[in-house]
């Protein structure tokens, strides 16, 4: 296990600096003179030609990117040409909004993805798994902001339930207080968008859970579990279900990395203050240093849930460490 | 047995034939409609896209207007209609794309192993570390926007997904004794490549890109809606609907009609897809 481990970990390394290099080719690629689509426009030709010299923009690409990871790595992610602030203190006051939404989102979709795949699987063929995987299947055709749309006329313009906009108490601290209203106001801030952002995994995971228990239940040892005449519930939850989870699991930890993504547009819609608004805010104002950051962060921030995810998945089973 | 076994050989019943499934049907019914409506517009419709009556701005769904008119009074059905055609180029083009480059790199990566395996797919793992819409997001913005810039941006965020698994079937395939017989009758790399392994490891990738052209149409309609798709004043749906989310309590048939709109091709692309996938892979028949 310890093997595979490093060796998971170091699989990171190629995939950190490559997507890295893409963040620092996404300036490069810009049409004109990178040093104004970092600094902006307002900037005296002096002031330009100091900022070239001190990133090195006035040398050899393959130094230009040499020096890039050097300020990664220190956590230096450059300034905001629109808000004047260091954009790591941009990142890390949205991170944890988005994290939160992503988590509620994720818990969501696990919660009732995966009941609802069992469901259709034990009535396979029938007009309860019919009418499930319907469901499923709109769920996986239905872009998030329309929903996201159709989910605040409802609730929150028809029926005034819930409120249309922002992030409300944040939800840990709401918890770590004990603060009832707090806590309140923090989960219908929450449900909204994290209904939006988790409807279309949990569609899917309902479909590959159902699809993955159908499977199994075709093995030979449920045959052989039910010819010993074990109760169907115990057969299901402690033979069949424990095997079909595996890609299930793969599929949670691939999801939590779309949630990420997928904020982009669920936190747009809903005003949420997290980083996916920042990104789409700052490619508005081309505000290049910021989208950079936010890119190269959430990147990093994916490939660590899937390599961790992947070390879960070995460590449930045993097969994939010795391959 | 032995009278079994010739019985068995000589049997007239014939395995049961693979047909599309119920809702693969629905699928392509729906596509068939859609794709006529892009391709014959002026069948469904004689209003001008372009054309808007400011008076009749953000008119209900009448007599004069089948699905109502947008902000500036221009007519929805007809900006739906004729968006179909833009919405399905960059779906087609972008899976086209996608599907070249992912193919082309996979069955490399396939067949070549070692060194040009590892490179091709640590730039793949490279990519996917990316959310996709994101990178989608930040490549649309540097090219600038526009329909080039979608497509082009839509084939850099999907073209690993058929790599991978082109690759994986590649690699199954290569060992199979069809590819010794080839190169045993002196047939080359790309000879075995193109006419041998290409045409058995095609099944998933035709699953694969039916059901990337629905993924497509959202992430256009997405980049649309966070002001990067195809710019305006084109007819496009995911600007009829991001338009149509600015006046939601006025006139909410637009962002209604044109969502449904998304909803169905996609719906239609994604039926479709896997009824292929019931129809190719026996593991996934309906019993």
């Amino acid at each position: 296990m310890g093997r595979y481990l490093v060796r998971r970990l170091l699989l990171l390394v190629p995939v950190v600096l490559g997507a890295a290099t893409i963040a620092f080719a996404l300036v490069l690629l810009l049409p004109g003179d990178p040093a104004i689509a970092l600094l902006g426009q307002e900037v005296s030709g002096s002031e330009l030609a100091r900022f070239r010299h001190l990133l090195g923009l006035d040398r050899p690409i393959p130094i230009q990117l040499g020096l890039y990871f050097l300020r990664m790595a220190r956590g230096d992610f450059g300034t905001s040409v629109t808000l004047h602030t260091p954009v790591l203190g941009l990142i890390s006051s949205t991170l944890p909004a988005t994290l939160e939404l992503a988590v509620a989102s994720l818990v969501l979709a696990v919660g009732c993805g995966i009941p609802l795949g069992v469901f259709a699987a034990r009535r396979r063929g029938r007009f309860p798994d019919t009418l499930a995987m319907l469901v499923a299947q709109l769920g996986v055709s239905v872009p998030v902001f329309w929903l996201g749309i159709l989910l605040i006329l409802l609730f929150a313009v028809k029926l005034n339930w819930l409120p249309s906009f922002g992030r409300g108490v944040p939800l840990i601290a709401a918890i770590a207080t004990g603060n009832l209203t707090g806590l309140t106001d923090s989960f219908r801030h929450l449900l909204l968008p994290a209904v939006t952002l988790a409807f279309f995994n949990l569609a899917l995971l309902s479909r590959v859970t159902r699809w993955a228990l159908l499977e199994v239940l075709e093995e030979d040892y449920v045959r052989t579990a039910r010819a010993k005449g074990q109760r169907e519930r115990v057969v299901l939850t402690r033979h069949a279900l424990r095997n079909a989870l595996l890609p299930v699991v793969t599929i949670v930890g691939l999801q939590f990395g779309s949630a990420l993504g997928g904020a982009v547009v669920t936190e747009t819609i809903y005003g949420w203050p997290g980083m996916g608004r920042l990104v789409v805010q700052a490619i508005g104002q081309r505000d290049f240093p910021v989208v950079q950051g936010a890119v190269l962060v959430l990147a990093l921030l994916f490939s660590l849930v899937n390599g961790v995810v992947d070390v879960l998945y070995a460590f449930i089973d045993p097969r994939i460490r010795y391959e | 047995m032995r009278l079994l076994t010739r019985a068995s050989a000589t049997s007239k019943i014939s395995a049961p034939r693979r047909r599309l499934t119920v809702s693969g049907w629905v699928g392509a019914g729906l596509l068939a409609v859609i794709l006529l409506v892009a391709s014959v517009p002026r069948l469904f419709t004689r209003a001008d896209p372009q054309g808007g009556d400011i008076i009749a701005r953000l008119a209900p769904p009448s007599g004069a207007h089948a699905l109502g008119t947008d902000h500036l009074g221009r007519d929805l059905l007809a900006r739906l209609v004729y968006g179909a055609r833009s919405s399905l180029l960059v779906a087609v083009t972008s899976v086209g794309g996608a599907v070249g480059i992912g193919v082309t790199l996979g069955l490399a990566a396939g067949f070549y192993g070692r060194g040009i395996d590892t490179t091709i797919m640590r730039v793949v793992d490279i990519f996917l570390a990316f959310p996709a819409i994101l990178l989608a997001l930040a490549l649309v913005a540097v090219f600038g926007a526009g329909v080039g810039s979608v497509i082009a941006a839509l084939i850099l965020v999907s073209w690993t997904q058929y790599a991978r698994v082109v690759r994986a079937a590649t690699l199954a395939e290569k060992g199979r004794a069809y590819v010794d017989a080839a190169r045993t009758i002196g047939a080359g790399d790309l000879h075995i490549v193109i006419r041998h392994i290409l045409p058995n490891v095609s099944s998933p990738v035709v699953i694969l890109a039916t059901l990337g052209m629905g993924s497509a149409v959202v992430a256009e309609s997405t980049l649309s809606f966070l002001g990067m798709g195809v710019p305006p004043p084109a007819p496009s749906w995911g600007w009829t609907l991001a338009f149509g989310t600015r006046y939601l309590r006025d006139a909410p048939h637009i962002a209604t009609f044109s969502g449904l709109a998304i909803m169905a091709t996609v719906l239609g692309f994604n039926l479709l897809g896997d009824g292929i996938r019931d129809l190719l892979d026996p593991r996934f028949r309906p019993q």
